[in-house]
């Protein structure tokens, strides 16, 4: 039967969840204890903590990995595409070690897949390869399996492995239309559907928790890039020149500074926050006539800019504060801005008007977390919770017969609504501290536009405050969204999220409560900069170590 | 090394067998079920169905428009059904209870009657195969699980996706967090259904020596030895994903040295014209609706299934009630329903009677396009279960008591025409426990297909006292 347990109504989870009860049961002051206090951390225990987790490429990062394959074979002709479903994200992002098992029907698509790789091959023999493959496994045949295997495996084949694609090469040429084209069709084939392709590795020293130098090139190198090592950190892992903190950080600085960290710092912020591009978002037109698709694009590419800035400059408190944005022409008018940029190609840094601040204040956050006409006050709420608090919300279940809005009709009746909620017990456990948030950013429009009242000519109120009980301890009180904002940048407990969520992005695995003194560590490197956070972040026990063999 | 775009992933390369865009493709007639692909043994018995078809929407319905009154009176959900004149070939049952788990963390669980278990996100999954799987797998004992799976989407119309979907309501599974994909691009389906191109007036020449499943095997007996060498050097909870990964390509391995595998092209396509592009939400649920059937009659697929993904706002300007705007105010597929929970949110109730009234013309649709095929002395539906059912009951109510049921076509020998109800009330949102349950449904389901056994999953771990046994029907 439908039962009435409060409980169920607000259910927090979530690593985070597990450390506030922690926290509280041990008389400490939450998550905002002892960040800070560098001297409380011992590095012995840092040491012992975690370990990465045996995860499986994303589609994505097997799509981007055979493109760079191809490429090192000097291959123009692209791959097809993967058909794998991409992973539901709303809740964690695309390379999360929980992405589910393959079904037979996932299987047959990559098999499919990996054979038009090999066809590709096949037809670039003589690039790809250097030499002709023969019918017999000879050096041509051997040497194109180490070198595809090198780069498929993320380390350099060994004798056992190399036996295995001999086997199978001479199995195929034995009974083949074409032995040759066929034997280098199998070679690509057994390479991309093997399980050292589909794994990041997790082999550790012999007698040691650390991880070989190859295992730490592929951490770092789908951690930064999103695809396979270059040829610089495969030569570094086969100098076994990836151990020491020191030759960690080398290396990923170096990255960082490539052009291919900026897609992934992309991504992340992308899907930390959930937003899909805003060129697939619908708008209503007759209420926001400057909404197209040359608007959707630039606002998709000013939040790109804004990340890629803060990341590279900024510190977190800039990433979820600051007023500066990269705007074209079309960017300043939806920004109500005076004119300084000579059209829409020209992209200038402009300081914003005092309602922003911040990354959640950007057109692309605010379109998403809106419907057509309206904002959609709830899930903005819910973005801050999650997103910023690391809390997880259960979704309601059983509100039969309560009264959810009263008049959600577009317009200011929204906010009958509000008071709707926080009238009853049921839903106001969550509500009363979900929608006075959702409400301070009431003053932007479906498109992120900003306005003082409602289409109706109601006035918007977005002060208010965050409750004390489900994410602050303390009340938190506020004028506006962006004097909000301002607040919670500088709140530890938000910069330690913030860190949680690269650690999660790099690992595949939520932080637990256990590694809470690993993310403090981690977002004392945030507030002096993001990109110092993103290097410890490369050297952290949780992704150069393993806990468990 | 370029970097690829994340915006333009899905959208390069090319498909196997393109179809031009926005063209209307009509198949030439080959001939009817001349030559049905056979099957690995299993033979229906006389009269029971010989394929399973489920469409599925989530959310469940608007209950009073769906629970037939007195003499089949019907409401507006099932009123189309009576309109393309199959009403008779339908058996409406209500009163049905979900037994697993309530609630959307129930929801996977409602075709495996197992309990489900979460991830690190509090997400579930399935820990066995749902009912439809386990009639897949049994048809071909031993053999690949033949199965089709279709739906539209939200992003159905995205340019940029790749036409394969995990989201929403996960209902269909192979295994312990194996989730089956949903196709929700018809042209996708289309080249699932017809991997060699449009049939061009013969039949497709078998190679005398079949090289690629020669290679494949050889390949797979490579990747299995890989997975044995890495075997020993992971972690104990590390080999259990792997060994998972193997056993499935086992499977593989297994279908190429039993013969033929995967479907081939149908060649009883009479009629079939559809169109691949250029389609908004509805046009693109007709077409995989169409497709579906095809795929499905012409015996390319064993069992198949429709899903009906939760649709945003822009999504429904094909549903065009005046009360749709304000239902979906700022809020998602879910968070409407919620505002039709409310006895004073009249708007959100007729909004989702029409919506739900549309998922009616598509179970119609469905209906109507197997009925059109002719099979021995009857049609295709004939010899067809087709089974429509949603994880909640009121949806409003996010209720898991009462679920919407029909079972069509064939229903396992059970006389058709009728509705059949366990419950006082089955408008309501709360059943009572002694009302049967889903794991009910489901062996009514696997008796009909001649799988022994009157249980189907798990009957200690529910959250509502349920009996063995198929329904009483």
């Amino acid at each position: 039967m439908m039962g009435n347990d409060l409980s169920r109504w607000c259910r927090v989870g979530g690593a985070w969840v597990a450390l506030m009860v922690l926290s509280a049961s041990t008389g400490a002051t939450g998550c905002t204890g002892n960040i800070g206090d560098a001297d409380g951390i011992d590095p012995s225990a840092q040491a012992a903590v975690g370990s990465p987790d045996f995860r499986r490429l994303s589609p994505l990062e097997v799509e981007q990995t055979i493109d760079d394959v191809l490429a090192e074979f000097d291959i123009a002709e692209p791959a097809e595409d993967l058909l794998l479903a991409p992973p539901d994200v709303r809740h964690t992002f695309s390379n999360t070690a929980d992405s589910g098992n393959f079904t037979t029907g996932q299987i047959q698509n990559i098999m499919a897949w990996a054979e038009s790789v090999s066809l590709v091959f096949s037809q670039n023999v003589d690039t790809a390869l250097g030499c002709t493959p023969s019918s017999s496994w000879d050096d041509c045949a051997s040497d194109f399996a180490s070198r595809i295997g090198r780069l498929t495996f993320r380390r350099p084949l060994d004798a056992e492995d190399l036996a295995v694609f001999q086997t199978v090469y001479e199995d195929v040429t034995l009974q083949a239309e074409d032995p040759a084209r066929d034997g280098v069709r199998a070679i690509v084939e057994l390479a991309l559907e093997s399980p050292e392709f589909w794994y990041l590795s997790n082999q550790t020293r012999p007698d040691s928790q650390r991880l070989t130098s190859h295992a730490v090139a592929g951490r770092l190198s789908y951690y930064l890039w999103g695809t396979m090592p270059d040829a610089e950190l495969r030569d570094a892992a086969d100098r076994d020149e990836l151990q020491t903190p020191e030759q960690i950080r080398a290396q990923a600085g170096r990255m960082l500074d490539d052009p291919r960290a900026e897609a992934i710092i992309t991504r992340f912020h992308r899907e930390w926050l959930h937003l899909s591009p805003a060129t697939t978002l619908a708008k209503d037109t007759e209420r926001y006539p400057s909404f197209d698709q040359d608007l959707a694009a630039d606002m998709d590419r000013e939040f790109d800019r804004f990340v890629q800035r803060q990341v590279s400059e900024g510190n977190v408190v800039d990433l979820l504060s600051s007023r500066e944005s990269s705007v074209n022409s079309r960017m300043e008018s939806l920004y109500g801005l005076d004119a300084s940029a000579s059209g829409p190609e020209d992209w200038v840094w402009r300081e914003l008007g005092p309602e922003r601040g911040g990354i959640l204040t950007r057109p692309l956050f605010l379109a998403n977390t809106a419907g057509l006409g309206e904002s959609a006050l709830i899930h903005r709420g819910v973005a801050v919770i999650e997103n910023y608090f690391c809390k997880t919300l259960a979704v309601p279940d059983d509100v039969s017969d309560e009264a959810v809005e009263v008049a959600p009709d577009a317009t200011s009746g929204k906010m009958a609504g509000v008071e709707n909620r926080a009238a009853k017990a049921r839903c106001a456990g969550c509500h009363s501290t979900i929608d006075p948030i959702g409400v301070s950013f009431e003053v932007f429009d479906a498109i992120g536009g900003f306005r003082t009242s409602y289409p109706d000519g109601i006035d918007i109120a977005p002060a208010g405050e965050i409750a004390a009980g489900l994410i602050v301890e303390e009340q938190v009180p506020y004028e506006t969204s962006a004097d909000l904002m301002d607040q919670l940048a500088t709140r530890p407990d938000v910069q330690a999220c913030y860190a949680s969520k690269w650690l999660e992005w790099s690992t595949g695995r939520r932080p637990t409560s256990s590694q809470r003194q690993e993310v403090e560590r981690l977002a004392e490197q945030g507030q002096l900069s993001i990109r110092a956070l993103l290097l410890e972040v490369a050297t952290s026990p949780l992704l150069t170590h393993r806990e468990d063999f | 090394m370029g970097h690829r775009p994340d915006s333009v992933v899905a959208n390069r390369g090319r498909r196997r067998f393109l179809i031009g865009s926005a063209a209307a493709l009509a198949l030439p007639f080959l001939e009817s079920l001349a030559n049905p692909k056979p099957s690995y043994g299993w033979t229906a018995a006389p009269g029971m169905p010989q394929r399973l078809v489920i469409f599925f929407n989530g959310h469940g319905l608007i209950m009073e428009e769906f629970v037939p009154g007195p003499n089949m009176a019907l409401g507006s959900i099932l009123q189309p059904v009576a309109d393309v004149g199959l009403i008779d070939k339908s058996l409406v049952v209500t009163g049905v209870n979900m037994k697993t788990q309530h609630g959307h963390d129930g929801t996977p669980s409602l075709l495996t009657c197992n309990p489900v278990v979460p991830n690190q996100y509090g997400i579930t999954h399935a820990t066995t195969a749902s009912v439809d799987h386990v009639i897949a797998q049994h048809m071909q004992d031993g053999g690949l699980a033949r199965r089709l799976d279709l739906g539209v989407s939200n992003d159905s119309t995205n340019d940029s996706h790749n036409g394969l979907s995990q989201e929403h309501e996960r209902i269909f599974w192979s295994g312990d967090d194996e989730l089956i994909e949903t196709i929700i691009k018809p042209q996708l389906a289309f080249d699932r259904v017809f991997p060699n191109g449009p049939p061009d007036g013969g039949m497709p020449t078998e190679p005398e020596v079949d090289y690629l499943a020669l290679r494949r095997e050889s390949v797979l007996d490579g990747v299995l030895e890989n997975f044995n060498r890495l075997q020993g050097r992971v972690s104990a909870a590390d080999r259990e994903r792997l060994e998972a990964h193997a056993e499935r390509i086992r499977e593989i391995e297994r279908s190429l040295q039993n013969g033929p595998g995967g479907p081939t092209s149908p060649t009883c396509n009479e009629g079939l014209e559809v169109m691949l592009a250029g389609l908004d939400h509805r046009g693109i649920a007709e077409t995989q609706i169409d497709i579906l059937a095809y795929g499905i009659a012409c015996n390319v697929f064993d069992v198949g299934t429709f899903k009906a993904n939760d649709l945003e706002e822009n999504a429904w300007s094909h549903v065009t009630h005046p009360d749709l705007v304000q239902t979906f105010a700022g809020e998602n597929y879910h968070g409407a329903w919620h505002r039709a929970s409310d006895e004073r949110l009249d708007y959100a109730r007729r909004a989702f009677g029409a919506i739900d009234a549309w998922y009616g013309t598509l179970f119609a649709r469905l209906l109507q396009r197997l009925d059109t095929i002719d099979e021995g002395d009857g049609t295709a539906l004939d010899n067809t279960m087709v089974v429509w059912v949603s994880d909640f009951g009121h949806g409003g109510g996010h209720s898991s008591d009462n679920l919407p049921i029909v079972i069509a076509g064939n229903a396992g020998g059970a006389t058709l025409g009728r509705h059949v109800n366990y419950a006082n009330d089955p408008t309501s949102p709360y059943g009572d426990d002694s009302q049967p349950g889903n794991h009910n449904l489901a062996v009514t389901m696997t008796q009909a297909f001649g799988i022994n056994g009157d249980t189907f999953g798990d009957y200690n771990n529910t959250v509502q006292p349920v009996q063995s046994g198929p329904l009483s029907l």
